[in-house]
């Protein structure tokens, strides 16, 4: 339990102290807060035992000298117990955006026996098989993306399985809530809970249509699995730093609808655009895993 | 917080010296009155009410009874300043981040390496003039260049000083047997800040071992655990190939690695590209632990796609997580880095 922190030696430099402080917020070294710990200038590390789990934080250190200060610059550090099968560190990237990890499908669970997990679930054909997933963080959660498409079905069926919201309701849609179907659909893997759902290809609210690229810049999709590509694939408005050299993505079947008969949908080909399919028409489409931290 | 200023006066005859300071650029024929005005004989004072985080614009004046000849703008901002370039990290922390470009224009190019070098010898003589990537890494302010600069043997940047960049023939876990010692400590003096001209480390951070030499793979990626060094940290987040497991900055550029380890080549002539793929690699500190002559060998990252074949093959992430190891007579690609020394020495005049 609690978080390290350490440095290089200060000692020789003359301080009176060296301060940390916390902060779920970056800190402004104007305006920084009462420390959280007041150490003597030969200290090189601290480890934080209030830190709570399931939670992101913000340490800087300060090199303290009578009334002045010298602050470094914010670290941000996620304090998660459990992660899911991969790396439990990010490998590239933030903890508020990173990429952790390739989890082989032997590590974590192949099409297949996701499909068997998923009863009620109506599509076309056999499941895709990804042989790895993506292991993202993102803003204090751990999503697992298939690499390849996962279900030949609508958007429909994914309601009427629950698997379009991850939510604990029956979802939202610009028309009023779309159905009577809980959306919060967990399959058990290897003793940990995932919820399976769509992906999130914009922040706007699900009462709106999602119709227009500039809407997607910074949503949960943009900032994880596109990620992955090069700057050649996603060249659209909006793209972040390239955590991946990857070529192609599946097609990604969001949340948002399009209009009332069309679900938004993120092209394989060019990811950062929006398609749109009628919510009755089978697509080829991954989906997300969301873990339940326990 | 308080900003020290400090200064040159090439000044033959005697002048005082006076200080201006603005929020936003001065108008040097509408000064305010200064904030202060120095003896003759000063180069050094404290401004006192700078207050950090801020920036503002000096003006330095010399002064004699007749006339007052003042300084460009000069824009400083009240932070621990450390190097040339920008003071504020684009991306990560202390531990490796990024903080921006300086060009060569507002820098050094490979003559002012080359100046301080303790013999040219077998040096490329070519002016390269790239754009240094200012980072951050364990503490250390390291300045990495988009480009190679040529190439030649390990041993005559050795006999140069370029590759160690300690005060030393070498670091204490450095085999030295079989070169010309020399000591390692080559600085380039540039605005008050002082940088030493060295060579990434390839294979790892800590001391180096027979065992960690060892454990290395063709290919970094291999490794069951990762084994931080600079070359994975500094280098690989320049271009657009990403080594999946051990690339820890996101992409900072989307550049080809053509400028570093040369085109992708192709031709029918199995000689030649043998010969590319052997030395169309950038050399690297780490010597053989137990080296014993010139021809001992040396940690080479990166290869260039060169091919038998009708066309070439592009770059993959692999071309850049590729490590040999090479005898260090050869010629390979020198990627010389800047290191921002910090720790003056304080003299006490007698």
């Amino acid at each position: 339990m609690g978080v390290k922190i350490s440095w290089d030696s200060q000692a020789g430099k003359g301080l009176d102290a060296v301060e940390v402080y916390r902060s779920k917020t970056k800190i402004d070294p104007a305006n920084p807060g009462t420390p959280l710990a007041t150490l003597d200038p030969s200290v090189t590390s601290y480890e934080d035992f209030t830190a709570v789990n399931k939670n992101l934080y913000y340490y800087c250190l300060a090199a303290k000298k009578g009334t002045e200060r010298s602050f470094g610059n914010s670290q941000l550090t996620g304090y998660f117990s459990e992660t899911g099968p991969g790396n439990s560190t990010i490998a590239r990237g933030s903890w508020n955006s990173g990429f952790m990890d390739r989890v082989p499908s032997a590590s974590f669970i192949t099409g297949p026996d996701l499909a068997a997990k998923l009863t009620g679930l109506i599509y076309s054909g056999n499941p895709g098989s990804p042989s790895s997933w993506f292991k993202f963080a993102y803003k204090g959660r751990v999503l697992f993306f298939p690499d390849t498409a996962m279900f030949n079905t609508t958007w429909n069926r994914f309601y009427e399985a629950g698997m379009v919201f991850g939510t604990d309701d029956f979802g939202k849609t610009p028309a009023g809530v779309p159905g009577s179907v809980n959306q919060k659909r967990v399959v058990e893997i290897n003793g940990l809970q995932y919820i399976v759902r769509l992906a999130k290809l914009s922040d706007i609210d699900l009462s709106k249509y999602l119709t227009l690229q500039d809407d997607t810049i910074a949503s949960e999709y943009r900032s994880t699995l596109t990620r992955t590509l090069r700057a050649t694939v996603e060249t659209q408005a909006g793209a972040l730093r390239r955590l991946g050299d990857g070529t192609t993505l599946p097609i990604m079947l969001g949340q948002h609808l399009y209009s009332a008969t069309q679900a938004a949908y993120a092209p394989a080909g060019a990811p950062a655009t929006l398609g749109a399919a009628a919510i009755t028409s089978n697509i080829s489409t991954a989906v997300v895993l969301e873990l339940i931290m326990p | 917080m308080a900003l020290r200023l400090k200064w040159d006066n090439p000044n033959v005859v005697t002048t005082k010296t006076t200080i201006y300071r603005g929020d936003a650029p001065l108008d040097n024929t509408n000064l305010p009155a200064p904030l202060v005005t120095l003896d003759a004989g000063v180069t050094e004072w404290v401004d006192n009410g700078a207050k950090f985080g801020n920036t503002y614009y000096y003006i330095l004046g010399s002064k004699t009874d007749f006339d007052e000849v003042l300084t460009p703008n000069q824009k400083i901002l009240v932070a621990d300043n450390r190097g040339v370039g920008p003071s504020t990290l684009l991306l990560g922390d202390d531990s490796l981040g990024f903080f921006g470009q300086v060009l060569s224009s507002d820098f050094v190019n490979s003559t002012h390496i080359l100046a301080v070098a303790a013999t040219t010898s077998g040096l490329p003589g070519t002016t390269f003039t790239p754009v240094w990537n200012k980072f951050i890494r364990k503490g250390k302010i390291i300045y990495v260049p988009d480009r190679t600069f040529g190439t030649t043997a390990w041993t005559a940047l050795y006999q140069a000083g370029f590759v160690y960049g300690v005060d030393a023939n070498g670091p204490a876990d450095a085999a030295l047997a079989g070169l010309t010692l020399t000591n390692q400590n080559r600085v380039i003096d540039f605005k008050g800040y002082k940088y030493k001209v060295r060579m990434l480390r390839g294979i790892t951070d800590r001391p180096l071992t027979l065992d960690l030499w060892n454990a290395q793979k063709s290919n970094q990626e291999q490794l069951p655990a990762p084994e931080d060094n600079e070359f994975n940290d500094l280098v690989y987040p320049l271009m657009w190939p990403v080594p999946l497991k051990y690339q820890r900055l996101p992409n900072l550029f989307e550049d080809a690695p053509d400028a570093f380890l040369g085109a992708p080549w192709n031709a029918y002539d199995s000689t030649t590209a043998n010969n590319l793929t052997l030395t169309n690699r950038i050399w690297c500190q780490e010597r053989h632990p137990v080296a014993t002559a010139a021809a001992s060998t040396v940690c080479a990252r990166g290869v260039r796609s060169a091919v038998y074949g009708a066309t070439a093959y592009p770059y993959t992430a692999d071309h850049l997580s590729a490590m040999a190891y090479n005898a260090g007579n050869i010629s390979c690609y020198w990627m010389p880095v800047l290191e921002l020394v910090e720790d003056s020495v304080t003299v006490t005049k007698g």
